[in-house]
């Protein structure tokens, strides 16, 4: 005995173990195991066949079979998608008359009686109000109907089953098959996809879902894609083909955010993750009718709420930044005059230009607004205020696309300038509310810093690329 | 550093070529004017080389290191089996005393490496080497295997994939000029000379018999039900325990509920819970097919 | 094998005082885990307990930060902390640390433990490892419902002798028994019901001998050590973080007599 009892007890731990059998955890766990069965078989009697099973086992055939499942699953996806698009149309529109239009005028009109000095309110409503207002209506209504549908095949145990679908997809890329539904769930919000990437109980399995969540296109950045392919791409076909062309534009960018999707789990799992550890668990629970009142709430509770709040929480900042740097002047030019200069070269270098380079850094809270700030930032420069209003480091948006696109070629931008934003658009570091999240659940900056870099340098790699092919074929 | 990693080389090698009742010429070993002087090895006299107490305790360490590293790989990683041996051969000259100490409290002090070697105590004990090789048993001869050596890696990791571990039992069904097949995890496996070589066994324990109905599960079909017999001590750390919570463990009952859509995963029913498993792992796990009228 | 008397299976339903306070959870007299399985229904237990409305996901791992409501219950109140769905306690992943490190040091009052009555076995494996360290739960045996439509009969009342606590049937989401289950749980944390859960043997050989020569020494450096058994087989296991709680005096909080001041460790 040493007089140290603590060490005696481990000293004792340690040397008593060689007396037991080297698999102790298994015998430990089966011995537990034959416990409960006996008590299971003593308690339970099975009375008479079970009516549910024969549903269930058929119903599972169906959906996981290859001439049925695959089918299910893209008509699940396609419903859902056009449920939430459709259906978010309407409240967006709403929310936008009534706090980007109105409530803006009614803080303006309340300011001026006030007698508030026109900083103060520039600060306050045109930076921090407006952009704040723009994410909420953007964001909001889409989330509040994708995320309880989502959550609505969770709780009747689809989404199981699509994970037993896909897993053998996703094992190629070193991935698990639940990353299928956390890289779904990206689609509507890559912050929620990386709250949902919870479910992947396998660490590596886990960081790798976190850090290429990003190359789901999120509902922030369908509505850049949307524009750019309409006014850009569109008008280079035949008018009655340029909705198809457009349409097809923006899906083959988000099915390129796929193919990054497992070309970078690929290379992690056999990079950077390679030593992490590894398991595979998956269990395929009943099928249980959900309850659509119940979830409706609690997933907006859980989901849209919080992901709301956090975009709240960091666009209002930027809202402010965007106003203070094309507000403040210094020798005659204001502060993102500057930063366009500064990064010109970095962004005639990858097809696009400076302002958008700089609306990339100032809108990094959200993605909703980098098209506003693009716009704010080049009637700045261009003085060709086309129907824009009078003030400056305003964000807004055109609701006439012959006036945008006549400010945008009017500030030189080419069919190269969109396609190469495009690229970007979907290459690029997470939004911040991402990134915190990413720090929440991995509590490693390392990783943090690797899900920002990663898909920045895929972005500016792909793009150059594109620019230099572009230019040497000739065109501008 | 490169001259610590140089000098316990070396000495390792020393004492690997000694222990195997080899001689060492001094004029032989790159640094053995080194080992002398740090009185690490003495000349035996006659130009060749012996170990002094403090080279073969020295010695011992950096195996001791070598083997924790390993272990620790194995079991809280996901290094695959054929890089355990390089990557603890680059880290073993860069641990202290105390890191090592660490590591053998982490892993609550093992006895053996995932090789089936002897992991040297902190003060120097080395439990003596046991079995002999695979290449001298007869036909029909059952035992287990206590060490897999992992030199050269190309030939461990056919080993290791095929299901051969520490404490994994196997029995001899032919020998032959091309190689000697082996019945063993589950399946039958035949070995080249080479590869035979890489296997050391031991006797069945007094209370051990051979099963040759033991099979993979991946090996299950459709309507059949099997019960569980083992998992491979392949299968190690978090894998190991996720298959035990989930009720893979010796006595459970399984059957087939669905099939992947291209095959994998399989999904088991498994203690009342449908649980899809991937191939790697229901090739680790050991069943014995049961009739139909046992099931109940 | 510890046997007792059946305690809920014979006692009159009094009207529930059921008081749902939500998140109001600042000065309570009882703390109450909630553990189980996946997919065994737990939260909807949880929002039935407390009018919170979780989300109850097909997933493990789904509450790995806690969720926490509070109750009152014949004039007592309540605190209860929702644990995450794990299928063991024995595994290094952070639910699993997370739910055994509050059943054990957070020393609830008493730990309701879930259980799905169409997967009773796999779910008794959770609770025999629950009952190894703690001594006071109740198991809610929920789905019945389920079970019925799987033409199952229970014999909860045999189940409750036999385990040595009390157990109660449940189909949560039409919210059956949650009466009972609230009296079951009133019951054990204010006494008037005491637990003597089944901890059955392991036949490890060598086991019980080390055991029996490591407990003396446990008790010399930690006097009064509750669940000195399972943290007799911890040490043995070779885990780690038991070898920790023994080394740096973290264990000194499972003295029988000590008084947890804050519930659970994490956040």
């Amino acid at each position: 005995m040493s007089d140290d009892p603590r060490r005696d007890v481990l000293d004792a731990a340690d040397r008593l173990r060689w007396d037991l059998p080297q698999n102790f955890r298994d015998r430990w766990v089966e011995q537990t195991y034959a416990e409960s069965e006996r008590l299971a078989s003593a308690y339970v009697r099975q009375d008479q066949p079970s009516r549910r099973l024969a549903w269930e086992r058929r119903l599972d055939a169906f959906l996981t079979n290859r001439w049925t499942g695959y089918p299910t699953m893209v008509l699940m996806l396609a419903v859902v998608l056009w449920i939430t698009i459709s259906g978010a149309n309407v409240p967006s529109e709403l929310l936008a008359t009534l706090l980007v239009d109105r409530g803006t005028a009614l803080w303006h009109s309340l300011f001026a009686a006030l007698h508030a000095p026109a900083w103060l309110s520039g600060l306050l409503i045109d930076g921090i109000w407006l952009t704040t207002a723009w994410v909420v209506a953007v964001m909001l209504p889409p989330m509040a109907i994708f995320f309880p549908l989502f959550t609505l095949l969770e709780d009747f145990g689809y989404l199981p089953r699509v994970a037993f679908n896909l897993d053998s997809t996703f094992k190629w890329a070193g991935a698990h098959g639940k990353q299928a539904l956390t890289m779904t769930m990206g689609f509507g919000c890559n912050a929620a996809g990386v709250v949902a990437t919870r479910v992947i109980d396998s660490p590596r399995e886990r960081l790798i879902a976190i850090l290429t969540n990003n190359f789901s296109l999120c509902n922030g950045r369908w509505p850049t894609q949307i524009v750019l392919a309409t006014i850009f791409i569109g008008v280079l076909v035949p008018s009655h083909l340029s909705q198809l062309v457009a349409t097809s534009a923006v899906l083959g960018i988000a099915l390129l955010g796929v193919v990054f999707m497992f070309g970078s789990s690929w290379l992690l799992s056999r990079t950077v993750l390679r030593g992490e550890a590894s398991t595979f668990s998956l269990e395929l629970p009943p099928y249980r009718p959900p309850r659509v009142l119940q979830t409706l709430y609690t997933s907006l509770i859980d989901r849209t709420l919080i992901v709301l709040w956090r975009a709240i929480v960091f666009a209002a900042p930027a809202g402010a930044l965007l106003w203070l740097i094309t507000n403040i002047h210094v020798g005659g030019l204001s502060i993102a005059e500057y930063g366009i200069n500064a990064l010109q070269p970095l962004g005639w270098l990858m097809g696009l230009n400076g302002v958008i380079l700089l609306a990339y850094v100032v809108a990094i809270p959200a993605n909703e607004i980098v098209i506003p700030t693009i716009i704010a930032l080049t009637t700045m420069t261009t003085a060709a205020a086309v129907g824009a209003p009078e003030t400056t480091g305003v964000i807004y948006e055109f609701s006439d696309q012959n006036v945008l696109k006549s400010l945008l070629v009017g500030a030189g931008w080419t069919t190269l300038t969109a396609v190469c934003l495009m690229l970007f658009s979907l290459l690029h570091n997470p939004c911040s509310t991402t990134l915190y999240t990413i720090y929440k659940e991995t509590h490693s900056a390392k990783w943090t810093t690797v899900a920002a870099l990663m898909p920045i340098a895929f972005g500016i790699v792909v793009c150059s690329l594109v620019a230099l092919v572009w230019r040497a074929l000739g065109g501008s | 550093m490169a001259e610590r990693e140089q000098l316990e080389d070396a000495l390792k090698l020393l004492y690997d070529a000694l222990d195997s009742g080899e001689t060492v010429r001094s004029a032989d070993l790159p640094v053995s004017a080194e080992l002398v002087a740090a009185e690490l090895a003495r000349d035996a006299g006659d130009g060749t080389l012996a170990l002094t107490d403090a080279g073969r305790e020295y010695a011992l360490q950096v195996i001791r290191a070598h083997r924790l590293y390993e272990t620790y790989l194995a079991h809280r990683t996901g290094h695959p089996a054929d890089e355990w041996h390089r990557q603890a051969h680059a880290v073993e000259h860069t641990l202290d005393a105390e890191a090592v100490e660490d590591i053998a409290r982490a892993l609550g002090d093992p006895l053996y490496d995932p090789h089936g070697d002897p992991i040297p105590t902190a003060d120097g004990q080395l439990p003596p080497p046991r079995g002999c090789g695979l290449s001298e048993r007869p036909v029909g001869w059952a035992g287990r295997i206590i060490h897999v050596e992992d030199e050269p890696p190309e030939l461990y990791q056919v080993l290791a994939q095929a299901g051969f571990a520490p404490d994994v039992r196997l029995r001899i069904e032919a020998t032959g000029t091309d190689g000697t097949t082996v019945r063993v995890a589950g399946h039958t496996v035949t070995l080249s000379a080479g590869q035979a070589a890489l296997v050391q066994c031991d006797g069945l324990r007094p209370d051990e018999v051979f099963d040759a109905s033991v099979i993979r599960l991946r090996d299950l079909r459709e309507g059949e039900t099997a019960e569980v017999v083992s998992i491979s001590p392949l299968v190690r750390g978090l894998a190991r325990s996720r298959l035990l919570d989930l009720g893979v463990v010796p006595g459970s009952v399984l059957t087939i509920a669905l099939r992947g859509p291209g095959g994998q995963p399989v999904a088991y029913l498994i203690r009342g819970a449908t649980i899809a498993l991937r191939e790697e792992q229901t090739e680790r796990i050991m069943i014995r097919r049961r009739a139909a009228s046992e099931a109940a | 094998m510890a046997r007792t008397t059946s305690p809920c299976a014979t006692c009159a339903l009094s009207t529930p005082q059921l008081d749902r306070l939500g998140l109001d959870a600042q000065e309570v007299d009882y703390v109450v885990a909630l553990a189980g399985n996946p997919n065994t229904g737990k939260s909807t237990v949880f929002n039935n307990l407390t009018g919170l409305r979780q989300h109850t996901g097909n997933w493990p791992g789904k509450t790995i930060a806690r969720a926490e409501g509070a109750f009152a219950y014949r004039g007592a109140r309540y605190r209860i902390v929702d644990l995450p769905g794990t299928y063991s306690l024995l595994s290094a992943t952070p639910d699993e640390e997370v739910a055994r490190d509050f059943i054990l040091f957070g020393k609830p009052a008493v730990t309701i433990v879930v259980a799905d009555a169409t997967r009773l076995e796999r779910n008794l494996n959770l609770l025999l490892q629950v009952l190894h360290i703690t001594d006071r739960a109740v198991l809610c045996v929920n789905f019945l419902d389920e079970a019925e439509a799987h033409g199952l009969v229970l014999d909860l009342g045999g189940l409750s002798t036999e385990l040595g606590i009390p157990v109660v049937g449940a189909a949560a989401r039409q919210g059956r028994g949650i009466p009972e289950l609230l009296e079951a749980v009133a019951d054990v944390a204010e006494g008037r019901v005491e637990c003597r859960p089944l901890r059955p043997r392991f036949e490890i050989p060598g086991l019980d001998h080390a055991i029996a020569e490591l407990l003396p020494l446990l008790d010399h450096a930690y006097p009064g050590v509750s669940h000195a058994d399972w943290v007799a087989m911890r040490l043995l296991e070779g885990d780690e973080e038991m070898a920790t709680a023994v080394r740096d005096g973290h264990l000194g909080e499972l003295r029988a007599d000590h008084v947890a001041t804050e519930a659970g460790g994490h956040e």
